[in-house]
C-alpha cells in the first residue's frame, strides 16, 4: 500500500492553480487602460466633478481629506493631479519629490461664514451654545475658522464651546442634525445646503488665503499637463464660480 | 521600559481614557451579555431568530452607520438624547458616548463566546442538579455558570479588546475631541492627519499592537479551556 501514492492531496493542489490566476483580474488594472485621475479635497469635490465632466480627456475623480489623499500618493498611488486647500500637504509632497510646488496653480479661492439651520438663530449669537467647525488641530476648515474667530474677539469664549468636525462635511453635518447651533463652513458647502441660512459672512482678511490649489504630480502620465491647464479654462472658472469660489485672481505660473 | 516616560502627556490622557472606558464598556456587557448568550444556548422561544440576528447586526454593518444610528438615537434631537437633555445631561460626544459605542460594537463577541461556553455545558449535569432538587437558579449558578465560565471570560476579554480598538461609531457618535473623547485610535488617526505625525506614532502602534496580542491571547486560552471541557464531556 505504502507504494501507492494517495491521489487525493493532489485536489488542493489542483484547486490553487485554478484560483491563483484569479487574484489578478480581480481588482488590478494596468496603466494603461486607467484614465487620468485626479485626487481633490473632499470639500471641493462636487465641483471637480463637474469641472473633470466637461475636459475633454476621460477623468477619473478621487474625492478624501487632504491628508489621506497626500499619505497615498506619498505610497505611491497613481493619481496625476492633487488638489488640496492645505498648503502643508502640497509642502510635505514637495519634500518627498512627489510634485514641484512650482507648477502649482491656484484654481479659485474660497471663504468661510457662519451658518445656522433655517429653525435656527437669525443673528450670530454672542456665545452660543455649541458650535461646530473643522478640528483646528489639523483640519483645514478648523485651522482657517479658528483664525478668523482671533480676528472676530471670539476665539477665547467661543473655544469652550467647539465641537471639532472631522472634516468639512462632518461640520455641515452636525449643524443640519442639530448637534451644534451654528457652525464656521466653506462659503460654498454653505451654499450648498438649502436648509442653512448663512448668518454672515467673514471678510477673508481675517484668515489665510484658502485656496485651492491644483498641481500636477511628479511622473504623471500624458494629457496630465493638458488636464492641469483646463482646470484654469475659462469652462472651468465658470463652475467655480457657480459653486460658490472666487475664481483665481493671481496664476502662480505664466500661461504658456 | 515599564515607565511610561517616553509618551507625550497628550499619548497617556488618551491611553487612560482608552482603558478606562473599554474597562467600562466590559464590566456594562457583562451582565446582559451572559443573560442573553444563555438564553440563545438553551432556551426556544419565540423571536429568537431575529434576537440572534440583531445581537450580531454590529458585527457586520459598517462601524460608522452604528455609529450615526446612535446619533440618531442620543443626540440632541434623537429620543433618547432629549430625554437625557431633559436631566442636564448630553451623552453625544462625551466619555459616555465612547462607552455605549464600545459597548454595541463589542457585545457581539462577548454573547458569541458565551453563547457557546453555554453549549458545551453537559445536560445531563444541569438535569442531576435539578434531580437533587436544586432550583433552577441555584442549578445555573452553580453548574451552568462556573463551566462555562473560561468562556464568558475569553469574551469579556475580547469585548474589552474590541472596544480599545473601536473607530468608527466613535468618532461618528463621540466625535474626536481633544482631552475628552480622543481615545488611542483617534490620536493615532489625527496625527495620520497631520503633516509629520506619521513621525510620532511609533509609541501608539507599539502599544495598540501589544494590548491587542496580549488580549488575543489570554481569550484563546480561555476558548482552549472550553473546548477541553467540551471533549471531556463528549467522552464521559
Amino acid at each position: 500500500m505504502s507504494g501507492v501514492s494517495s491521489p487525493r492531496p493532489r485536489l488542493p493542489l489542483l484547486l490553487l492553480v485554478l484560483w491563483l490566476p484569479l487574484i489578478g483580474p480581480a481588482g488590478c488594472r494596468s496603466d494603461r487602460e486607467r484614465p487620468l485621475t485626479i485626487y481633490c479635497a473632499a470639500s471641493t469635490l462636487a465641483v471637480v466633478e463637474e469641472i473633470a465632466a466637461l475636459s475633454p480627456a476621460a477623468v477619473a475623480v478621487h474625492g478624501a481629506s487632504s491628508s489621506t489623499l497626500a499619505r497615498q500618493i506619498e505610497s505611491g498611488a497613481p493619481a496625476d493631479i492633487f488638489i488640496s486647500v492645505h498648503p502643508g500637504w502640497v509642502a510635505h509632497l514637495a519634500e518627498r519629490g512627489r510634485l514641484d510646488p512650482a507648477e502649482a496653480r491656484v484654481m479659485g479661492h474660497n471663504s468661510l461664514v457662519i451658518a445656522a439651520r433655517e429653525d435656527g438663530p437669525t443673528q450670530v449669537p454672542t456665545l452660543p451654545t455649541r458650535f461646530s467647525t473643522g478640528d483646528p488641530a489639523h483640519v483645514p476648515l478648523g485651522i482657517f475658522a479658528a483664525q478668523a474667530l482671533r480676528a472676530r474677539g471670539d476665539w477665547e469664549s467661543w473655544r469652550e464651546r467647539l465641537l471639532p468636525a472631522a472634516d468639512a462635511r462632518a461640520a455641515v453635518e452636525y449643524l443640519r442634525r442639530g448637534e451644534a447651533e451654528v457652525a464656521i463652513l466653506y462659503r460654498t458647502d454653505a451654499l450648498a445646503e438649502p436648509e442653512l441660512r448663512i448668518l454672515e459672512e467673514l471678510p477673508i482678511e481675517w484668515h489665510e488665503p484658502i485656496e485651492l490649489i491644483a498641481t500636477p504630480l511628479r511622473g504623471a502620465r500624458p494629457g496630465a499637463v493638458e488636464l492641469h491647464r483646463f482646470l484654469g479654462s475659462i469652462d472651468a472658472r465658470a463652475r467655480l464660480g457657480a459653486a460658490g469660489f472666487r475664481p483665481g485672481l493671481a496664476p502662480r505660473r505664466e500661461e504658456p | 521600559m515599564i515607565s511610561l516616560g517616553f509618551l507625550r502627556p497628550i499619548e497617556i490622557e488618551a491611553l487612560v481614557l482608552s482603558a478606562t472606558t473599554a474597562v467600562a464598556v466590559a464590566a456594562l456587557c457583562l451582565p446582559p451579555g451572559v443573560a442573553i448568550a444563555w438564553l440563545l444556548a438553551r432556551r426556544s422561544f419565540r423571536g429568537k431568530a431575529l434576537l440572534d440576528t440583531l445581537v450580531h447586526l454590529p458585527l457586520v454593518l459598517p462601524p460608522v452607520v452604528v455609529g450615526y444610528g446612535l446619533l440618531a438615537l442620543f443626540g440632541r434631537e434623537g429620543p433618547l438624547g432629549r430625554l437625557s437633555a431633559s436631566f442636564g445631561y448630553d451623552i453625544a460626544f462625551t466619555p459616555a458616548a465612547i462607552v455605549i459605542a464600545g459597548a454595541t460594537m463589542g457585545i457581539p463577541l462577548l454573547i458569541r463566546s458565551a453563547r457557546l461556553a453555554f453549549e458545551s455545558v453537559d445536560p445531563g449535569l444541569e438535569e442531576a442538579a435539578r434531580s437533587l432538587g436544586q432550583g433552577p437558579f441555584s442549578t445555573w449558578w452553580r453548574i451552568s455558570l462556573p463551566l462555562a465560565r473560561p468562556g464568558i471570560l475569553a469574551g469579556v476579554v475580547l469585548c474589552f479588546a474590541r472596544a480599545l480598538g473601536e473607530f468608527g461609531a466613535t468618532i461618528t457618535f463621540a466625535g474626536n475631541i481633544a482631552g475628552e473623547t480622543r481615545t488611542l485610535p483617534l490620536l493615532i488617526h489625527t496625527e495620520l492627519q497631520t503633516p509629520g505625525g506619521e513621525l510620532r506614532l511609533g509609541p501608539l502602534i507599539a502599544i495598540s499592537v501589544a494590548i491587542s496580542f496580549v488580549a488575543l491571547l489570554l481569550s484563546e486560552l480561555g476558548a482552549r479551556r472550553v473546548r477541553r471541557a467540551r471533549t471531556e464531556g463528549g467522552a464521559r
